[in-house]
């Protein structure tokens, strides 16, 4: 014979155990968003170094921005990234080790394709082989989470999260788009100060 | 030692308000303090400040803290998101001008009585006509380059500085203007045409918020100036924290404690809070003075920006500066103003393709650049916030700062008015652009702000209706006095700057007769 208490089924304390599941369960899921979009996919950010950042490390982020960028890179255009990355390097380890590892990766790709180094590439094949790594992550939703599972995937997808776009927020606010519009001053450097009462000449964009 | 000495004046912010009460009031004798909450930061740092942020995205204006200066802010349902404070202040020596766009205008004179002109806000115990030598006296001290436009307020001296040409292309703007019939000028700006004041003219840096040579104008030079020829004494990185009364309105002590920990009770004659709106607020509110008719904190007000924009045909190659040439009044008053507030206009340009670059890269996103580069323009409007008493700052009863005291609570509150001068504007703006033969024209957004913050310790001659008289002196004191955008009874739809600087130098003035 069962007591009418046992015959409710619902009790309170199934509603107690239930509703710590429930609040564990959504805990749990928030924990790992939060951890997926916050901590595994963003920069981290790292220490100040007086060591020099590896030469050929920056040359691969300088032409990988170039290709980002659509441009063709000038001496000056060179320079003017080269002297951005290097600093960023020096400020924050963090920064280092993501393009020491970008570049690698982007070594491996032209290895695999053209058998030399990514710097050491045409323009075009730069085009394609940034194309190529920017593709990680772009599709499914499901192809995405594949990726995260695995290490290489999640790094990948940490340089299309956070890396790319320091890249290009790098660029925009260097000289180098604003030497290809035909610039000779721009946002940070002393220039003409009546210039902009006339056209850009020759305006080259 | 702040505990030890008596001193004349004790000016308690060192932005542009704190240091046109101390010029004015330096040279006579007086024993000056003056309190900063914030650091000294070093001038010569500012283009390394400028590179840290270009690489690594580091604040641009590094000297705010939400740790140290918290904050709650309950304007979203009203404006549409957080208003997030500390982007729009700075606690440092010269305050808040360390950071801004270099814009400058007086007040018009309707801006002094909108009450008996149009029906709407309140009028201002003094007159345009009461200010204007101070106005005189704020520019040439802050150094402004520009003209008398169409709808400026009658002036009795010329700005001190020739203005600033318009930007190549912006002869469009004139031409839909003469076809439409209304007037566009050239704004005037706290920015050197020619080498002032002791700082260089403008050198095109075109980072103008954080001028890294000081052609536009800041207070800390003013600052700087008074303390190196000791008529000020500067204390930095100490908090304003209570003022204590005798129980009869007169003010005897200031307590307020440094970032180490050291508690001053600070004694002087007089007693002047310059310390931007909200924490001017606050420190009458915790001091809990000032406030016998629930005025103290009341009537905070913005400026809120919207506009429109398009793409056009021809190039205007932006970027060589970092400021806006045009302005226009045409819609500041006018006869539908009994049921909308001031709208000010300036014209923009520079959208950036690489800003908005739709997922876009390599030469397709070159292409973008070039097709897109220089080939969009816009008009921003800037609207008058009316004065609401349900805008206001006032303490949390939950969150508490270093010190255990109180933060501030903030909440713009809009108005039905202000909601149709926003309207209002989204369609002069639009009407603008699409007459400039803009193509694909949209909005630019709704209610940014910009960073003006005013009213809060209201001037007026009533004590039931404000918290300062004429004078600037709190009602129920007979020592205590504001200074700044807090004393603001109507905010207008022009920069506050100008005003704020002729308001501090007549106060000055003023308290030159208390010695």
């Amino acid at each position: 014979m069962t007591t009418p208490h046992r015959e409710r089924g619902w009790t309170r304390r199934t509603f107690l155990l239930l509703g710590a599941a429930g609040r564990a369960a959504i805990s749990a899921a928030v924990s790992w968003h939060r951890w997926r979009n916050i901590g595994a996919l963003r920069h981290e950010p790292g220490t100040v170094s007086k060591e020099d950042p590896d030469e050929h490390v920056l040359q691969t982020v300088t032409e990988f921005t170039g290709a980002l960028s659509g441009v063709s890179l000038s001496d000056d255009d060179r320079k003017d990234l080269h002297g951005r990355f290097s600093y960023a390097a020096r400020k924050d380890s963090g920064w280092r080790n993501e393009y020491r590892w970008l570049s690698a990766y982007l070594d491996s790709l032209a290895e695999e394709a053209k058998g030399t180094s990514f710097v050491e590439l045409a323009s075009e094949q730069k085009e394609q082989i940034m194309r190529l790594a920017l593709a990680i992550g772009e599709s499914s939703r499901a192809q995405r989470f594949h990726a995260f599972l695995r290490a290489d995937g999640r790094k990948l997808l940490r340089m299309r999260k956070s890396t790319f776009p320091h890249l290009m927020y790098v660029y925009q606010n260097s000289g180098v788009p604003w030497r290809h519009r035909g610039y000779k001053s721009w946002p940070g450097r002393p220039g003409d100060r009546l210039a902009y009462t006339r056209p850009v000449d020759p305006a080259t964009c | 030692m702040l505990s030890t000495r008596n001193y004349d004046f004790c000016i308690i912010g060192s932005g542009v308000a704190g240091a046109m009460v101390a010029t004015r009031l330096a040279g006579t004798g007086a024993k000056i303090l003056m309190l900063e909450a914030g650091k000294q930061f070093d001038r010569s740092a500012r283009f390394e400040q400028l590179r840290s942020h270009e690489i690594l995205r580091t604040p641009l204006w590094p000297w705010v803290s939400d740790d140290r200066d918290g904050y709650v802010d309950l304007s979203a349902p009203e404006i549409g998101y957080t208003y997030t404070l500390n982007d729009s202040r700075i606690k440092a020596v010269g305050g808040s001008t360390l950071f801004w766009g270099g814009l400058i205008n007086r007040f018009r004179e309707t801006d002094f009585r909108s009450a008996s002109t149009y029906g709407m806000g309140v009028d201002w115990p003094i007159s345009y006509a009461d200010l204007e030598r101070y106005y005189c006296d704020a520019e040439a001290e802050v150094g402004v380059a520009g003209q008398q436009n169409p709808g400026d307020p009658p002036r009795s001296r010329e700005l001190p500085m020739p203005l600033w040409p318009a930007k190549y292309g912006e002869d469009a703007w004139f031409r839909v203007a003469d076809k439409m019939g209304f007037e566009i000028g050239l704004a005037n700006h706290a920015r050197n045409s020619t080498p002032y004041g002791n700082r260089p003219a403008c050198a095109a840096i075109s980072v103008c918020p954080v001028c890294p040579i000081g052609a536009r104008y800041s207070a800390d030079y003013h600052v700087d100036r008074l303390v190196a020829d000791n008529l000020v004494e500067l204390a930095v990185e100490t908090v304003a924290r209570r003022l204590v009364t005798n129980g009869r309105g007169h003010v005897e002590m200031l307590l307020a404690t440094d970032l180490d920990g050291t508690d001053h009770e600070i004694r002087a004659d007089n007693y002047v809070i310059a310390a931007q709106t909200v924490e001017t607020a606050r420190l009458l509110l915790l001091s809990e003075v000032g406030n016998e008719s629930d005025q103290v904190g009341r009537n905070l007000m913005e400026h809120w920006y919207t506009g429109a924009g398009g793409f056009i045909d021809d190039q205007v190659f932006p970027g060589r500066i970092g400021f806006e040439t045009l302005e226009c009044n045409h819609w500041y008053d006018g006869p539908d103003r009994e049921v909308r507030g001031a709208i000010k206009l300036s014209f923009i340009d520079g959208r950036d393709p690489l800003m908005y670059r739709g997922g876009l890269v390599g030469t397709d996103l070159a292409e973008k650049n070039c097709r897109e580069f220089g080939h969009w323009v816009g008009v921003a409007a800037e609207v008058e916030h009316q004065p609401n008493p349900e805008s206001r700052v006032t303490l949390s009863e939950s969150q508490t700062d270093q010190f255990g005291d109180p933060v501030p609570v903030i909440k713009f509150a809009l108005s039905d008015v202000d909601r149709r001068t926003h309207e209002t504007a989204q369609e002069v703006t639009t009407m603008l652009a699409e007459a400039r033969g803009c193509r694909d024209v949209a909005s630019i957004g709704s209610y940014h702000r910009a960073h003006h913050h005013m009213g809060t310790c209201r001037m007026s001659s009533d004590p039931a209706l404000g918290v300062v008289d004429a004078d600037c002196k709190v009602h129920s004191t007979d020592n205590l006095y504001v200074a700044g955008a807090s004393v603001f009874p109507t905010g207008g739809g022009r920069q506050p700057m100008l005003t704020i600087a002729a308001m501090a130098l007549r106060l000055g003035e003023h308290l030159t007769t208390r010695r």
